[in-house]
């Protein structure tokens, strides 16, 4: 586009065109954002299921699971294309003597996907394996350590298509 | 399947002593999940691991009890820290109690 110098008052009019159009679109994009951060905080606690509920009870009793992100990663994918196999890994950030990991897929119908004990030689807890998921839901960590105390980590994991049907 | 069963774990090359070395394993397995009719009752057992014992130089130094949850053909990562050349060992039992063994070697270089 040729610009026309000295007609200003055409110049200014873009700029201002201009002007609006980003802060417009600015905000927008403000919006969304916003709007899936709420999508997202509004689906960081759901409620536990029962199945669920009922297995953490029935390995764990009535101990507490105490917040474990400080300890623990968890590697997921946000979104799991097939639910029939989902890699995830588990890590020790911190070096913490861990004797067991169990892993919930939390909407499964046999919400614990594996127990995995660790022995003196095995350095430090470290998990890489494929899970089945029938549904979107959390992929949940409860670690044991050592001295007996619980701490969990979980992942929303988004499932495309079911891997526990049939 | 003629297949099934079929074990592959990997070692780094090159390990030193008192290395934490990652091993992987894969085993060709169906994990077979019980067939359910249309109230979703289960019909049989269905075929799948449901254990897995980690031996390094004789000692179980991991032990996985896994179930449906785990893919087909599952395949574990873990780690050990490399004190000694010794075979790491594998056995893998389905829950009707068959079992599949494989062991690499730990050397060093």
């Amino acid at each position: 586009m040729k610009r026309v110098f000295g007609d200003k008052g055409k110049d200014i009019d873009r700029r201002t065109f201009v002007r609006r159009l980003t802060a417009g679109s600015a905000l927008l994009a403000a919006g969304s954002l916003v709007a899936r951060r709420g999508v997202a905080w509004a689906k960081a606690e759901p409620p536990v299921s029962k199945e669920l509920a009922a297995e953490l009870k029935r390995l764990f009793g009535n101990r507490p699971i105490a917040d474990g992100k400080a300890i623990l990663g968890l590697e997921t994918p946000q979104i799991a294309e097939n639910g029939r196999v989902v890699p995830i890994t588990v890590e020790v950030k911190k070096p913490t003597p861990i004797k067991s990991l169990y892993v919930f897929g939390e909407k499964n119908p046999v919400p614990l996907v594996g127990k995995f004990h660790f022995g003196a030689a095995a350095e430090s807890a470290y998990l890489a394996t494929n899970i089945r998921l029938a549904k979107s839901s959390r992929v949940r960590v409860v670690a044991e350590l050592k001295n007996g105390n619980l701490i969990e980590i979980a992942n929303q994991v988004k499932v495309t298509i079911g891997g526990c049907g049939g | 399947m003629a297949s099934i069963g079929k074990i592959k774990m990997r070692v780094p090359a090159t390990i030193k002593r008192g290395d934490v070395v990652t091993i992987k394993s894969l085993i060709l397995h169906p994990m077979k999940l019980p067939k359910r009719d249309k109230d979703g009752n289960a019909i049989g057992e269905g075929d799948y691991i449901d254990k897995v014992q980690v031996r390094y130089g004789g000692k179980v130094v991991a032990s996985f009890e896994v179930g449906r949850g785990i893919s087909a053909n599952p395949f574990f990562a873990f780690r050990i820290k490399a004190a000694k050349a010794a075979p790491v060992t594998m056995v893998y039992t389905d829950i009707h109690g068959k079992t599949f063994k494989h062991q690499v070697d730990i050397k060093f270089s």
